[in-house]
């Protein structure tokens, strides 16, 4: 049995845990195997194989006495390589931070020891999460499983390689503006962006602030709520957080047929084989007696510049802190405080993210913030208020995740404008804070192909619901690339 | 180039030393990106309504709790001494 350990989802893995058919020893020991045996994919930044061990004997421990913690006891999680776990690791996948070691754990590194989850290694990203193919990575690309020549995509690479080469059966990424759903897409993967303020920051490495979210990645549709459960909640040590009381969760009617709004305006440049993909699953849901509404999301032409106006403006304030003085990377030999800060940050940083604190410093700038940075607000406003607009009459508006399957190694890394457009469908929720979902609905060639679900604020069950529905009916969940 | 775009000037605001080589890239990519932009400075001004309504966001109550040791924020300092971070001079002995 044990070559098929992990082929299992998390749900189906709890139920031999529980019933005592399985151990967490013998599941970290063989996906810590199996990690081993797939570095080359370059999955994970490191593993602490003691901790994880150590953490599945506790599991175990608890399970003899009876104390079981519940459906995540004894499972391993990965976690993005900006979400700190004390005493680990946490590098974003830059020589900045290459030796640091986190003083503390994040929230929802807490919250995952509390439902007993075995927190499982530190995973690949692109550098402070700024790209879309894990190619910005200090520490070495990650492949994608089902085509090694080419990404997994980004910034949550590492998580989604992790997770296609059945490395995990669940893993955290964090998403600015699709770093969580468009990897999903790329390696026939669930990952869900919450809304705004459900899962808590605290002791996630700060990117864009006002977009950022954590959120789970995973096999199937259960599995991806099973984690989102673990990790959602107020938190007082986010103050973006929403408070018990004002959540919600909506979900789909029942007294009335489900609405699907469709933006064809913006589908237009979207390839063929991922437009072939996405008009199956159309088919699929109207043939389930779901409504197809065409629908108008005036002002999204403004959704790509207004992002990274707003993301690297954000970026170029929260990645000050990397100063050589207090942690992360000095440069030896200054002199002088100000030679100190701007020679280690040139050599602690990468391209990409000297190009965005650059592009966030100058649209901040006196005598430009009016024209770039006041416009982007602006237009994030209209945006959102656009989608809000939509989302009063249909369920979830419905999009392909991304323009097309996965792209080639190095064939976009050269130009930073046709690898900000992979970001194309999944910017806007993040503009406009609401929750979407990036589910496999087939192949491009071979290549998995993701549908895009955005929902109303605290609608993440609504997603998971429709995305349910699809999954039942299809052989797409649980797929795991084989070396 | 955008007028008034001065590549130096925007590295030296951001603390981020540039090669030659890494000026003349840079500023042909902002350039192009800014570019690309231009659809944003179409947009007419007037005020930019808070993009996220976070509910009641209210500070934590102010509460004593366990703080980290010193010793464990001390642990990341890339130079330290006597519990100190070390950096250097930034004030000459005259003053």
């Amino acid at each position: 049995m044990a070559d098929v350990l992990h082929t299992l989802g998390a749900a189906a893995l709890a139920r031999q845990l529980a019933e005592g058919s399985l151990t967490a020893r013998r599941l970290a020991e063989a996906l810590l195997a199996r990690a081993e045996a797939q570095r080359e994919l370059g999955a994970f930044n490191s593993l602490a194989a003691d901790a994880t061990l150590r953490q599945a004997d506790a599991s175990d421990a608890r399970r003899r006495a009876g104390q079981s913690l519940g459906p995540l006891d004894g499972l391993p999680v990965g976690i993005k390589d900006n979400l700190a776990v004390k005493d680990q690791p946490l590098t974003c996948s830059s020589r900045m931070l290459a030796s640091f070691i986190a003083p503390y754990d994040s929230t929802v590194a807490e919250r995952l020891r509390a439902a007993g989850a075995v927190l499982h290694g530190r995973l690949n990203m692109d550098e402070f999460a700024m790209g879309s193919s894990t190619e910005t990575s200090a520490t070495g690309l990650a492949r994608n499983p089902w085509d090694r020549e080419r990404t997994p995509g980004g910034s949550s690479g590492g998580s989604a390689t992790c997770l296609a080469a059945g490395l995990a059966p669940l893993a955290l990424g964090s998403d600015t503006g699709g770093s969580i759903r468009q990897p999903a897409s790329h390696c026939g993967l669930v990952g869900l962006k919450p809304t705004y303020g459900l899962v808590s920051r605290f002791g996630l490495v700060a990117f864009a602030s006002s977009l950022d979210q954590v959120g789970p990645m995973a096999r199937s549709v259960e599995d991806c709520r099973l984690l989102l459960n673990a990790i959602a909640g107020p938190d007082a040590r986010d103050m973006t957080c929403l408070p018990a009381a004002a959540r919600t969760s909506p979900s789909l009617p029942t007294q009335r047929r489900p609405r699907l709004g469709v933006p064809r305006g913006l589908i237009a440049g979207v390839a063929p084989g991922v437009r072939a993909a996405f008009d199956a699953a159309l088919a699929f849901y109207k043939s389930e007696g779901y409504e197809l509404i065409d629908i108008e999301l005036p002002h999204s032409e403004l959704a790509v510049p207004a992002y990274y106006v707003l993301a690297t403006a954000e970026a170029s304030s929260n990645l000050a802190r990397y100063d050589g003085v207090r942690y992360g990377h000095r440069a030896s030999g200054a002199t002088q405080l100000e030679d100190l800060m701007a020679r280690s940050r040139a050599e602690g940083f990468g391209a990409e993210v000297k190009r965005r604190i650059l592009l966030g410093t100058f649209v901040l700038s006196a005598g430009f913030a009016d024209a770039y940075y006041a416009k982007a607000l602006r237009a994030r406003a209209l945006i959102r208020a656009a989608h809000l607009a939509a989302l009063a009459q249909v369920d979830a508006l419905v999009t392909p995740t991304v323009p097309t399957a996965a792209f080639r190694l190095g064939e976009k890394s050269s130009d930073p404008l046709q690898m900000y457009l992979e970001d194309l469908f999944t910017i806007p929720a993040n503009l406009a804070g609401l929750p979407a979902l990036s589910f496999p609905v087939g192949r491009d060639q071979g290549l998995p192909v993701g549908l895009h679900l955005v929902g109303a604020p605290q609608a993440e069950e609504t997603l998971f619901q429709i995305a349910a529905h699809f999954e039942a009916a299809h052989d797409l969940a649980h797929q795991v690339a084989q070396p | 180039m955008e007028p008034g775009f001065d590549i130096r000037h925007v590295a030296r605001l951001a603390r981020l030393q540039l090669s030659a080589e890494e000026e003349a890239r840079t500023a042909t990519e902002l350039t192009q990106i800014l570019t690309h932009f231009a659809a944003l400075a179409a947009l007419p001004s007037g005020t930019s309504a808070e993009a996220h309504e976070v509910a009641d966001a209210a500070l934590r109550g102010d509460q004593p709790g366990p703080t980290l040791p010193p010793e464990a924020l001390l642990r990341n300092a890339p130079a330290q001494r006597e519990g100190q971070v070390l950096v250097p001079r930034v004030v000459d002995d005259a003053s």
